[in-house]
């Protein structure tokens, strides 16, 4: 293993547990072909606007980047889904990553209403299961920010300054 | 949707209802795709308000974690189905009850083996330094540091649970029964001491913290008459009150206690609790499993040692 050694667990175990999950977890970037309604620049925007809402919200950055997990592995297991959809599997994606990350997540209602009318309640209760199912139940994706946090304990190992002071060139 | 349910209402063949706790139901059923019995348990949707929020969030982060949890000792999740806000949980066949760790959570298959069954609170085991919620834990087997409403804890708060369980195990009773939470530290306090700032550096400053009278406490080997010295050396780790310096599984595996004689009973040698009729006849049939409440253990004279590992990294 790469890490050096953690004081919480085997480094080897971490490391390798940690690459697998790309193993069960498969991303594609090429799902977008299977989508030819869909440019990438919609993903784009619709990811900035979870972005927005986590913030609006106080959301952890992982409940952001679990949803971003959750709707591209969504749309890989779908062929030709309508524009019109991707808010609403978007903001479903943001609801179940907040149950699962979140000690106060806010309500359904509060997720509908920042779409501005484009889907209700009933809407994203509905697509919550699709979900589900089309993820497997698989919920648990390694993330930039699961990653992030490993380098951060590793270099908080360290004595010397730390690696999240900015540095700038002389 | 509607039709998985059909098909999976189809493959789960309903046998018997085995239990009801606060927030499932679980029922005994058969697989008819393999001819193997399994317990579903249906987690409830509670009242109207609470289903509006879709799929229970405490099944939502159970079905999470045991999907990545391979272990020996713990329950396995074979499938999840659902409609609506109606969730279905598959599990292999064992008696499953309410969460966290506590004796009805922790489950022996036929051959003797533990299973650490209920996952809803659970958290994957990160960073130590994050805030969590402190209303985790049911509250007998709850640590100190949680009920002075500490939201910064660890995995030391497992192993206070492991203590109260080994502690209950020796007693035949739950060893600290408090019924509010500030019962439960007065029981607590009592049986071994009220911490001083000197025993737990930051006592002071948990967010809920309140002050006790000083109790001195009661030396634990008369409190736990028949522990040998190895098992009392255990104890006193597991409820040491600063988490920090807490016996953590890895050191309490490598405590004597684990390795002094007499070594534990093989799995499939420990005696079996009073069998129903139902279970006897099931006995008969080496295909299907036993439900097994580790209650059955006071059956033995002397605790038999279960070596379990809750965190795999």
């Amino acid at each position: 293993s790469p890490i050096p050694c953690l004081s919480w667990a085997s480094s080897d175990d971490v490391w390798i547990k940690m690459l697998n999950k790309e193993l069960k977890y498969v991303h594609d970037k090429s799902y977008l072909e299977q989508h030819p309604k869909m440019q990438p620049k919609m993903r784009a925007i619709l990811l900035d606007w979870l972005f927005e809402v986590s913030e609006v919200y106080c959301l952890h950055r992982q409940t952001a980047y679990l949803a971003q997990d959750f709707f591209d592995r969504f749309m890989l297991t779908q062929a030709d889904v309508n524009k019109e959809y991707l808010q609403l599997i978007g903001i479903t994606a943001l609801f179940i990553a907040s149950k699962i990350e979140e000690i106060y997540p806010p309500k359904v209602h509060e997720f509908a209403y920042v779409t501005d009318g484009a889907c209700d309640m009933w809407d994203i209760q509905r697509t919550e299961l699709i979900v589900l199912k089309a993820l497997d139940w698989k919920l648990c994706p390694e993330t930039p920010i699961t990653w992030l946090k490993l380098y951060s304990q590793v270099e908080a190992q360290k004595s010397d300054e730390n690696f999240l002071v900015p540095q700038f060139s002389q | 949707m509607a039709l998985d349910v059909k098909t999976r209402a189809k493959r789960y063949e309903k046998l018997d209802f085995l239990g009801e706790g606060q927030f499932a139901t679980v029922y005994k059923a058969r697989d008819k795709t393999n001819d193997t019995i399994v317990a579903i348990k249906k987690i409830k949707v509670g009242h109207r308000t609470e289903a509006k929020d879709g799929i229970n969030r405490t099944a939502l982060r159970e079905i999470k974690l045991l999907q990545e949890l391979h272990h020996p000792n713990i329950i396995g999740l074979l499938d999840a189905f659902g409609h609506k806000s109606n969730i279905s949980l598959v599990f292999d066949f064992m008696e499953t009850d309410l969460e966290d760790l506590k004796p009805n959570n922790l489950l022996l298959d036929g051959s003797g083996v533990l299973k650490l069954a209920d996952f809803g609170l659970a958290k994957a085991f990160g960073s130590p330094n994050r805030a969590y919620t402190h209303q985790v834990v049911t509250r007998w087997y709850r640590a100190p540091e949680l009920l002075f409403g500490a939201k910064m804890y660890g995995v030391g708060v497992d192993m206070w649970a492991m203590g109260c369980i080994l502690a209950e195990l020796l007693l035949r009773l739950p060893f600290l029964a408090g019924d509010s939470d500030l019962d439960q530290l007065t029981k607590i306090f009592e049986a071994l001491g009220t911490p001083t700032e000197e025993t737990w550096p930051g006592v002071k400053s948990l967010p809920d913290y309140v002050a006790f009278k000083l109790f001195p406490g009661t030396p634990l080997e008369h409190i736990f008459s028949a522990a040998g010295d190895d098992l009392l050396e255990l104890l006193l780790g597991l409820f040491t009150f600063n988490p920090s310096t807490r016996t953590t599984a890895t050191q309490a595996l490598k405590m004597s206690y684990f390795s002094n004689r007499p070594g534990p009973t093989p799995g499939p040698q420990l005696p079996k609790p009073n069998c129903s009729a139902e279970a006897l006849k099931e006995r008969d049939n080496p295909n299907i499993g036993f439900k097994r409440k580790i209650d059955g253990l006071e059956t033995s004279e002397r605790p038999t040692h279960t070596h379990t590992h809750t965190h795999t990294g």
